[in-house]
C-alpha cells in the first residue's frame, strides 16, 4: 500500500526567510490525512537536541 | 483520519506449527498484504539482535515501505526485586534494538508478580513497576524511543482503564505511553474461559477501548479465530468506529492469538487484514 507523505517544510510568508516551525506544522499535516512525513533539519525543525 | 493498517511479527511457521515463522520471510507476507507499518517481537522469529542481523531486516523494511511502529521482547517488567535488575536491563536492550531499527517505541507488559489488589504487598508491587518503568522510560528518552505498557489480562497489573490510567500517571514520563490492545481486558468476554458468561456486559470491551483510546499510540488488534468470517469476540466494525470518534491516527495492528483457529497464523493473518481493511476502509 503506497502511503502518502508530504515533506514538513513551509515558509513563513510573513517573515523573509523563516519557516514555519515543524511542531506548528504537525498539526497542519494532521488534519491532511497524510500517512507519513520527512522533516528539513534547520528549516522548521529549530533544533536537534534531544529534548 | 489515516489510520495505518500494520502486522505483528509473532507468527508459527505455516508448514511446521511448532517453529516461529523467521522476521525476513514475515516483511514478505506483510509486503504481499499490502500492510502500511510493522512491529516486532525479538524473541520470536528473530534469528539474532546483533547489528548485521537488524541492518538486514532494516533494510528489507525499507525496501518495502514498511515503518517499523515498536519492537518487543515480550517482557514481564513486574515480579520479584532480585529479577529487577535483570529485567530493567532487557527492557533497555529492547530500546537500543529500536533506536538501532529506527523504531519510535518499545513494548513491555506490566505482568509479573501478584497483581490481585486484594493481595497484602499489592501498593509495593504497584511501586516496583513504576520504579523499573520510570527507569526503562528514562533510558529510551535519552535514545528518543517512547515506551509503551500494554493492557493484558491473566495477572497483568494494567488490565482495565482504571489501572491504565493510574501507570500512566504514575510514572509520569512524556515518553511512556499506552500500547492499546482490543482483546486483553480482565472482564472482558474473550479472557478465559472465553464467551459471555452470564450477567456479563457484552458490550465490556468496545466500552474499555472508548475510555482509553485516547491513550494509544499504537492500536493491537487482536484477532482470536475467523472460521466463521469475523472475529467471535470482537467487533471489528464496531472499534472501528470508536477509533474513528475518537480521532485516532495511528497505526491499527494486526495480532493472531490463534489457539482457536483451524487455520495456520498465516492464513489467519490474511484472512484478518481483509476482515480489518474492510471495517477500516483501508
Amino acid at each position: 500500500m503506497i502511503k502518502l507523505g508530504v515533506f514538513a517544510y513551509m515558509q513563513d510568508r510573513a517573515v523573509p526567510g523563516a519557516h514555519i516551525d515543524t511542531l506548528e506544522l504537525l498539526d497542519f499535516i494532521r488534519d491532511l490525512n497524510v500517512d507519513t512525513i520527512d522533516l528539513f533539519l534547520g528549516r522548521g525543525l529549530s533544533s536537534t537536541d534531544p529534548g | 483520519m489515516a489510520i495505518k493498517l500494520g502486522g505483528f511479527s509473532q507468527l508459527r511457521h505455516p508448514e511446521d506449527q511448532t517453529k516461529d515463522f523467521e522476521v525476513l520471510d514475515f516483511l514478505e507476507l506483510a509486503r504481499e498484504l499490502r500492510l502500511d507499518a510493522v512491529d516486532f517481537h525479538l524473541a520470536k522469529g528473530f534469528a539474532s539482535t546483533d547489528k548485521g542481523y537488524l541492518s538486514r531486516v532494516k533494510a528489507k523494511c525499507v525496501r518495502y515501505g514498511l515503518p517499523i511502529g515498536y519492537v518487543t521482547s515480550g517482557l514481564f517488567i513486574g515480579g520479584p526485586e532480585e529479577e529487577a535488575a535483570a529485567k530493567v536491563a532487557q527492557a533497555k536492550a529492547d530500546v537500543d534494538v529500536a533506536a538501532f531499527l529506527g523504531a519510535p517505541m518499545t513494548h513491555l507488559y506490566a505482568r509479573g508478580g501478584e497483581a490481585a489488589a486484594s493481595t497484602p504487598g499489592y501498593e509495593q508491587g504497584w511501586a516496583q513497576i513504576v520504579r523499573r518503568c520510570r527507569e526503562v522510560a528514562d533510558y529510551a528518552a535519552g535514545k528518543g524511543v517512547i515506551v509503551g505498557v500494554q493492557n493484558h489480562d491473566g495477572g497483568s497489573w494494567v488490565a482495565v482503564p482504571k489501572t491504565i490510567n493510574r501507570i500512566l500517571k504514575d510514572v509520569d514520563r512524556s515518553n511512556f505511553v499506552l500500547i492499546l490492545d482490543t482483546g486483553q481486558w480482565t472482564d472482558g468476554i474473550m479472557t478465559k474461559p472465553r464467551g459471555v458468561p452470564k450477567n456479563a456486559n457484552p458490550n465490556i470491551n468496545e466500552e474499555y477501548i472508548a475510555q482509553t483510546v485516547h491513550h494509544a499510540r499504537n492500536v493491537r488488534a487482536k484477532i482470536f479465530n475467523l472460521d466463521s468470517g469475523s472475529d467471535p469476540y470482537l467487533d471489528y466494525g464496531r472499534i472501528a468506529g470508536i477509533l474513528r470518534d475518537a480521532g485516532y491516527n495511528g497505526t491499527v495492528s494486526l495480532v493472531m492469538n490463534p489457539d482457536e483457529s483451524r487455520l495456520t497464523d498465516v492464513e489467519l493473518m490474511r484472512r484478518s487484514a481483509a476482515l480489518v481493511r474492510k471495517c477500516f476502509n483501508r
